[in-house]
């Protein structure tokens, strides 16, 4: 095997042990699409060009509630907004590289993918062929996604329609929420997100949302500066 | 920090509101179910097992 070869499947058994995870959280996506309104091709479509499960699910939630396409947009772009701070610090590794390949590689970058690739990284420095870590984690993330979206999609068929599936996105938000609380500010904010949504609810084109998201921006920013030390333990 | 607070600006109205209207009763099933739910995601810290727990908390509730 080349060195080629050798980094790339270093890649692919580095996020093997994600995808335990992933798996099932593709088909869950797969079957809440269906549910919330949208076609088979949409869903898979979202799978392949989206490529962002957290982004996959609001979509979906949004539709499901009929939110104008700006609001959808906006939203999703500020929940991908931590990709940026992904690729800053892969930059290091990856900028002297052809556009090629970081379009490529910018489209396969996810937080699954991020994770072992920077761990790598830092621990192996830069090397030749050091992308290429990067693109087989990504790539096996990327089939994985494909075929278990591909998978609940048909599982959601086969669910008869009279059984309501749409209590599970929020379940599955929460799922996604509670566990990343653990500071105090993150814990305040996020409240104050939820109670402003409630208040501002019946605002048109679910602005609420938005203002929410901001509010909630703003209370997390004042706690952080007002109690640095407590912000950055961790727990 | 971003999307935590999209998802919970999703989860409150989806829980406490009920046919447009807030609802903070006991009746609320998809509030209790949520309640448990968080719960469940705080001390399992597990993606899958509160989902699990999310819908059968509510499927039971529902068929109290």
């Amino acid at each position: 095997m080349n060195a080629v070869q050798k980094t790339f499947w270093d890649g692919v058994k580095s996020e093997i042990p994600l995808l335990i995870g992933v798996v099932p959280f593709g088909m869950i996506y797969g079957a809440l699409a269906l549910d919330a309104g949208l076609s088979k091709l949409a869903s898979q479509m979202m799978s392949t060009i989206v490529f962002a499960g957290s982004a996959q699910f609001i979509t979906a939630q949004l539709v499901a509630e009929a939110a104008p396409a700006f609001v959808i947009i906006l939203t999703i772009a500020v929940v991908n907004l931590r990709h940026m701070l992904y690729s800053a610090s892969l930059a290091p590794y990856l900028k002297h590289l052809s556009i090629k390949w970081k379009v490529l590689l910018s489209y396969l970058l996810t937080d699954e993918a991020y994770a072992p690739s920077i761990l790598h990284y830092e621990k192996e420095g830069l090397q030749k062929h050091s992308h290429w870590f990067l693109f087989g984690a990504g790539a096996t993330l990327w089939v994985s996604w494909q075929i278990s979206t591909a998978l609940g999609i048909f599982l959601g068929t086969k669910i008869p329609d009279d059984l309501s599936l749409d209590f599970a996105l929020p379940v599955t938000f929460i799922a996604m929420l509670v566990p990343t609380l653990k500071k105090a500010p993150a814990i305040a904010s996020a409240l104050c997100a939820g109670i402003i949504a409630l208040l501002t609810y019946n605002l048109p084109f679910k602005l609420g949302l938005i203002l929410a998201a901001l509010v909630g921006i703003t209370v997390g920013i004042v706690l952080e500066k007002q109690n640095p030390q407590r912000g950055q333990d961790g727990k | 920090m971003f999307h935590q607070l999209f998802l919970s600006a999703i989860i409150f109205p989806e829980l406490f509101i009920q046919n447009g209207e807030l609802n903070f009763q006991f009746t609320n099933i998809r509030l209790l179910a949520g309640v448990i739910a968080i719960v469940t995601a705080w001390f399992s810290r597990n993606t899958l097992i509160t989902i699990i727990i999310g819908m059968v908390a509510l499927f039971i509730l529902g068929s109290l």
